[in-house]
């Protein structure tokens, strides 16, 4: 199935170049949904997962002319939106204020919804955690967490030292430990 | 030294005899993955078509329509105090009016509402709003912030909404991250959350999803869901900057579901009296729904 998919995109694209709006749209419509849960997992924040995605679609119809696909398009696609998650956990994360020394942030959820499973809460404070995260840390976390990249990898894309990704790798633990202490604990014991 | 989490992924950690921080890093790989919330394929392709047919000049237009309601509709004013640079007043009478600030940020005032903020901005940028109105700000270090009531909104860059009456003020966040700060306890607020903050008792609730259509003013897309009439009519009429009368009054009990995407008023009501079986007719700036009910 997937070469006639894959044929059909090429010459769906062979479509756009000529700018034909209805092809860019059905590649759109093909593709949107699972670029954006492919870029989730490295942002996981539906706001910015859908930017990336729209991001890719928006550079893909301007610079319809000049794009020359050496692989498949899905390829492609998926190879430009994890670019742009790796430059925006590199680039535009650390601007973003961190939520670092707010207690109101796991205080607000503090009170989840009351029908939400036990799983979803658990899921919840560690977000917030994750969240709460010095800028640094939870960068590299991310990538190592979300990108599932090397400590090697990390270094060499953030342009640090291999020691430096691990100290910070370090840090990013111990303070996942200490605010979820609790938590850890009960859940410990509801496993066991 | 922490383990490397890809080699954790790869379960290499085996090779060792589990310690304390893999229980934990387990316990933490197991329970972090979350699913992407469902996104909505044709108001994402909308955005899209949106963005690539937006003519590059609209904002400039945009602007130039402003100043023209500015002139008839506005109160500027300068004021020249001894030592600090002049403030500037701007306040909206009956339409929606888009002021630039200093910085090249920008606010879009609801009617009615008034900025007030200096000619110049210093180390902060600062501006008083009174009423509702959505800002687009520009990414700078220097905070931009909006005293709203007493309540103070600082940001970096971003873009969202805010509105105050007497006793609550209410954020949507539309764009980035928004600090919310109250005698210097801050909430931070994310993209499409809403926070409400209410004066009376100091609390501040954050909503997953914003109540209403709370950025309809602005963009003029309504979505109604089984919405009382009387709901519905005040958010319409907000937009389309018209008064509703029912009659009889019962109507305001009926309920709503449609959507609308900047439709022309004329056909938002003809959806109307079709779905609810109701006439409508508009005099000058008011609309008078009739009918039997339903």
């Amino acid at each position: 199935m997937a070469p006639v998919n894959a044929d059909n995109d090429l010459l769906l694209f062979q479509q756009v170049k000529n700018s034909d709006f209805s092809s860019y749209e059905i590649i759109f419509k093909r593709y949107f949904k699972e670029l954006y849960r492919f870029a989730f997992t490295y942002v996981r924040d539906a706001t910015i997962a859908e930017e990336m995605a729209q991001e890719v679609f928006l550079y893909i119809w301007e610079k319809r002319g000049n794009i020359e696909i050496q692989t498949t398009l899905k390829t492609y696609l998926y190879s430009a939106v994890k670019n742009k998650c790796l430059n925006y956990i590199k680039l535009e994360l650390p601007k973003q204020q961190s939520m670092a020394d707010i207690s109101e942030v796991l205080l607000s959820v503090n009170t989840p919804k009351q029908d939400e499973g036990e799983n979803e809460k658990l899921k919840k404070y560690i977000q917030s955690a994750i969240d709460a995260l010095p800028k640094k840390c939870r960068r590299i976390f991310l990538l190592s967490r979300n990108a599932g990249m090397t400590y090697e990898e990390i270094a060499e894309e953030l342009d640090l030292s291999k020691k430096t990704v691990e100290n910070q790798m370090g840090i990013a633990l111990r303070k996942l430990r200490e605010s979820l202490e609790d938590v850890y604990k009960h859940y410990k014991e509801f496993m066991s | 030294m922490a383990k490397d989490l890809k080699v954790y992924n790869h379960l290499n950690y085996n090779e060792d005899a589990p310690t304390e921080t893999d229980g934990f890093i387990h316990f933490l790989q197991k329970n972090s993955e979350i699913k992407a919330p469902e996104i909505d394929i044709d108001a994402v392709w909308d955005r899209n078509k949106r963005i690539i047919y937006r003519p590059k000049k609209s904002f400039a237009r945009m602007k130039i329509a402003a100043s023209v309601a500015i002139l008839a509709m506005l109160s500027i004013s300068l004021y020249l105090f001894d030592s600090n640079p002049p403030l500037v007043q701007i306040s909206a009478a009956n339409e929606k009016v888009s002021v630039s600030f200093p910085d090249g940020s920008t606010g879009l005032l609801n009617a009615n509402a008034s900025f007030e903020y200096p000619q110049q901005f210093g180390e902060e940028r600062n501006v008083k709003l009174t009423g509702e109105a959505y800002f687009d700000i520009k990414k700078s270090d220097k905070p931009f912030i909006i005293d709203v009531n007493g309540v103070d909104v600082t940001v970096l860059g971003t873009a969202f909404n805010l509105i105050a009456d007497e006793n609550h003020v209410k954020l949507y966040v539309d764009r980035g991250l928004v600090a919310f700060e109250k005698d210097g306890q801050q909430t931070h607020v994310k993209a499409g959350n809403e926070a409400i903050f209410n004066k009376t008792d100091n609390s501040v609730k954050i909503f997953d999803t914003p109540s209403s259509n709370i950025m309809s003013w602005r963009n003029g897309v309504f979505n109604f869901e089984n919405t009382p009439l009387n709901e519905a009519l005040n958010e319409l009429g907000e937009y389309y900057e018209v008064d509703f009368k029912l009659v009889p009054q019962e109507l305001s009990t009926c309920r709503v579901s449609a959507s609308f995407n900047r439709q022309p008023l004329k056909e938002v009501l003809k959806t109307l009296s079709t779905i609810l079986n109701v006439k409508a007719s508009k005099k000058a700036d008011i609309v008078k729904i009739s009918g039997e009910g339903c």
